[in-house]
């Protein structure tokens, strides 16, 4: 039938055309709305899922979202965290794996390369539990920098204490000892007067 | 007659005492001229000082590339020159070697001097010398400067109550020579703690004298090797060397041995000990020399070797600059004149003996100060990061202080000698009288 | 030998001699003793007194707000010296006091590239060991600063500064500020004659929240000022995270060998990108 024949390509036809037409207007969408969204994922990780609308509210394919977050660093400034493209669905999503502590003011940006402005979404997400990933560096020979020093000053203080002892007892002999009779230092026996016998059986000397 | 004029008619009871005792109040005629012009010097590294103090260490020639200088090297050499004095005092006399009696007293207060002198060296270096009491009220123990201060005062205290011990006997016969009640027998009488020449004060005295000889060696020990892991326990290229301690230490006590033999040959002749102290007691010292000296050689030996084979960067320009480079005229100065030519002249058999011997010493005593400047300034002017070394300027006021510091020493001594007696009259009695007894054996 | 006199003691009379002399020589040795003894606690706590220079010993003494670091991008810097004269100016520096110094270096090939050194502010610094009366100490930040009215001038810091990083004020500083101020650590100007200075990583701008002079003195946007806590850092036109910037440059820290922890980074190049 010769109507049946010109039906399918005239269809196909209408169909391609539908479908060109449809991505040209899909592509001309311009994005009009970023929502920003973010879940913990494994390993302290965070799952950012930014939805991109156009002005009707429907999904924008196919343009790169760029992630950052501000930090408050001598002045409010802005950390490129990484790009993602949109699916068909308009989600881009990133993989961010935070390596400080605190309220994050996440970012997420589209657009603004043609001379049109960039449409921004923001959230922000309180994050703990985070380990710096710069460690400090080590301290070298921890035990002996603690007892060092007592027993440094210990050692320090005796030989004080041994010399002042010393002096002190010269001193204090040879005064105590003017008159020639007394007992000497450390010993039990004492000499006996010339003549006479002392306790171990010695005689004195004259 | 009273007073000084006195005890001049008082007899002496022997040779040794009225050597000893008799300067005290006949120095002699040069006396007082010595000491003008001597103390004129150090007055004028008084003014020196002040005018540092208050100017900045800009005028000692100092610059951030040149950070120690002639300051510090002196508290190493002056500091250095004390541990003859010890040596003989305190280490002969553990060995037993009684040979040194007349020269004792001599070498316990050069040591007490020159300590004193080199130890100002570190007030001098500072740059607020004003606040050196912050080291004991707010002292970080882990700095070796802090240590060096410890083991400093704590040497000084053990070196004074080493020259003060053995001088009571002596401060007792100078007691007994004043009238008493006089003012000089009180003052005399008290630093003499009532001596009265008895046995048993006698053993109390060689207990406490031999225990603080015991003492003093490792405390000397410690106080130039401390000076030396001041500078070794940093990085620096030529200081960061594990044998500075030892090598700190037998250099002090060759550089002090030296100046124990110049002191003793002048006093000697300006003093006339001729009959106490002889050509022997120089040989005798410079033997000790010479083999510290040898010892000194081998360890600079060490030093080089290690530093020159493995050749790493940054000990290879130290070692350059040193060997080739600007600091060679210097140091191979020392090499011969500071080591090489002084064991020499001790080795081998010479003709006028003392005085190639009093050369000798005085070689050392040079050389080793120099060498102290070779230790310190190469490395305080080597660049760490680039190649621009440090310039060094060396200016009046270092020069002069230097000087002053030179002088001090036979200045202090002289003036001191007017205050206690110049042998230790005890054991140069009892050493004549072993003399005798040897000469009368058959 | 014994020229005892006769004194008409009796041997019985030994025992109280002997007592009183060695109630004395006990006397002696119990004072010592006491001495020894109660000053023993202070030396049990002495190691309170060394300065603590480890950040994890800081933080175990207080939280740590920041872990100051900096990083120099090599590739950038052509040798102006616009950071050396912003820094002059800021501290009022002598024209020798060059805190921040760069230094014209030939790498291994031969290539001649410029080096900007200031105080590396090491995590172990052999300068805050050294010191005599404990002038040089640690902020909680990790900065490493000097009190000049406690220095005394001994310079065995800058001995013991392996980076050249210290200079001292040989004279009576003639650069001072206008309005009189008071010298602080954080601060230390008009310095203190015979005292040691060095680089503060500008903790006095910091503080305010503002950028070292440095940083915002080169305008080749080389320097970097970074927080290891916080895991950020910006040259002032650019912010980056620490940790990726540095691992994705191969930054690398000056004589890491020497093991003092230095937190100065460097991304290594020889100026080959200027302009942009």
């Amino acid at each position: 039938m010769k109507p049946r024949g010109r039906l399918p390509a005239a269809l196909v036809g209408a169909v391609l055309a539908l479908l060109v037409f449809g991505a040209a207007v899909g592509l001309a969408a311009d994005p009009a709305g970023v929502e920003l969204q973010a879940s913990q994922a494994k390993d302290g990780a965070w799952q950012l899922k930014a939805q991109v609308v156009d002005p009707s509210g429907g999904p924008v394919a196919g343009t790169q979202v760029r992630f950052s977050v501000i930090v408050d660093f001598l002045g409010q400034r802005r950390v490129d965290l990484g790009t993602a493209p949109t699916d068909v669905t308009g989600r881009a999503t990133f993989l961010y794996r935070p390596t400080w502590n605190g309220a994050h003011r996440l970012i997420a940006e589209t657009g603004g390369e043609d001379g049109s402005a960039a449409v921004v979404g923001q959230l922000s997400v309180d994050i703990e539990g985070v380990a710096s990933p710069i460690a400090p560096d080590p301290v070298a020979l921890p035990t002996v920098r603690t007892w060092a020093v007592p027993v440094a000053a210990l050692v320090v203080a005796s030989v004080w204490a041994v010399l002042g002892f010393v002096f002190l007892m010269a001193v204090i002999g040879i005064r105590r000892a003017r008159s020639g009779g007394r007992q000497p230092f450390g010993s039990s026996v004492r000499e006996p007067a010339p003549g006479h016998v002392g306790a171990d059986g010695l005689a004195g000397k004259s | 007659m009273t007073g000084l004029a006195a005890t001049h008619e008082l007899a002496w009871s022997s040779d040794v005492e009225e050597a000893a005792i008799r300067p005290m109040w006949h120095p002699g005629r040069l006396f007082w001229p010595i000491v003008a012009v001597l103390g004129l010097i150090v007055l004028g590294a008084f003014v020196a000082f002040g005018y540092q103090f208050l100017e900045g260490l800009w005028v000692a020639g100092y610059s951030d590339r040149s950070f120690y200088g002639i300051y510090e090297a002196n508290l190493v050499a002056f500091i250095g020159v004390s541990y003859g004095g010890a040596l003989v005092s305190a280490v002969l006399r553990l060995t037993g070697a009684h040979w040194r009696a007349p020269i004792t007293r001599m070498a316990e207060v050069m040591a007490l001097v020159s300590l004193l002198v080199g130890a100002s060296f570190a007030i001098v270096h500072l740059g607020r010398p004003d606040r050196i009491l912050n080291l004991i009220t707010s002292p970080n123990p882990s700095s070796p400067i802090l240590w060096d201060f410890t083991a400093i005062t704590t040497y000084l205290l053990a070196t004074v109550m080493f020259v003060y011990l053995p001088l009571v006997p002596d401060l007792a016969r100078v007691r007994d020579r004043f009238p008493a009640g006089s003012v000089r027998r009180r003052i005399y009488g008290l630093a003499a703690i009532s001596w009265a020449d008895v046995p048993e004060q006698r053993r109390r005295l060689e207990w406490a004298v031999g225990i603080i000889a015991v003492l003093i060696i490792p405390l000397a020990v410690s106080v130039h090797s401390v000076l030396a892991w001041t500078f070794s326990m940093t990085t620096r290229p030529g200081w960061h060397s594990t044998i500075f301690g030892p090598y700190f230490v037998v250099g002090a006590l060759y550089s002090g041995v030296a100046l124990v033999v110049l002191i003793v040959a002048a006093f000697r002749r300006a003093y006339h000990l001729e009959r106490f102290v002889g050509p022997r007691h120089l040989l005798l010292l410079s033997r000790i020399m010479a083999a510290l000296g040898l010892v000194y050689l081998y360890f600079t030996f060490a030093e080089l070797l290690t530093g020159g084979y493995a050749r790493t960067k940054d000990e290879v320009s130290v070692l350059s600059a040193l060997l080739e480079g600007p600091f060679a005229p210097a140091f191979w100065a020392f090499m011969v004149g500071g080591l090489f030519v002084p064991i020499a002249l001790v080795a081998l058999p010479t003709r006028r003996r003392s005085g190639a011997l009093i050369a000798a010493a005085a070689l050392v005593v040079v050389g080793m100060w120099l060498k102290r400047l070779l230790i310190v300034l190469p490395t305080a002017t080597a660049p760490l990061i680039d190649d621009t070394w440090g310039a060094i300027s060396i200016t009046w006021v270092p020069a002069l202080i230097t000087l002053a510091a030179t002088v001090a020493i036979p200045l202090g001594m002289i003036v001191l000698f007017r205050f206690v007696p110049l042998l230790a009259i005890d054991e140069v009695e009892q050493e004549q009288a072993r003399w005798a007894a040897q000469e009368a054996r058959p | 030998m014994s020229d005892l006199p006769a004194t008409g003691l009796q041997p019985s009379d030994v025992p109280l001699v002997s007592r009183r002399l060695s109630r004395r020589a006990l006397l002696g040795s119990a004072a010592a003793v006491a001495g020894s003894a109660a000053v023993a606690p202070l030396f049990l706590h002495l190691d309170k007194l060394i300065p603590t220079t480890s950040a994890a010993a800081v933080a175990a003494n207080s939280p740590i707000r920041h872990r100051w670091v900096m990083v120099f991008d090599l590739r950038l810097c052509d040798g102006c010296g616009k950071c050396t004269t912003a820094c002059q100016k800021t501290h009022y520096l002598e024209p020798d006091q060059t805190w921040m110094k760069v230094y014209e270096l030939k790498d291994a090939s031969g290539g001649q590239f410029f080096m900007p050194r200031l105080c590396m502010q090491c995590a172990d610094p052999p300068c805050l060991r050294v010191c005599p009366v404990g002038a040089t100490f640690k902020n909680r930040d990790g900065v490493v600063l000097i009190n000049q009215d406690t220095c005394i001038g001994c310079r065995l810091c800058m001995s013991a500064c392996p980076y050249e990083a210290r200079y001292f004020n040989w004279s009576e500083p003639t650069n001072k500020p206008l309005l009189p101020t008071t010298p602080t650590p954080e601060f230390p100007s008009p310095q203190r004659r015979g005292t040691v200075g060095k680089c503060t990583f500008c903790v006095h701008h910091t503080e305010r929240g503002e950028l070292p002079a440095c940083v915002t003195g080169c305008p080749m946007e080389v320097i970097w000022i970074g927080d290891l806590q916080a895991d950020v850092a910006t040259n002032g036109v650019k912010t980056v995270r620490l940790s990726t910037f540095l691992a994705e440059n191969d930054a690398v820290r000056y004589k890491d060998e020497l093991n003092t922890g230095p937190q100065v980074y460097y991304i290594l190049g020889h100026g080959q990108d200027l302009g942009f």
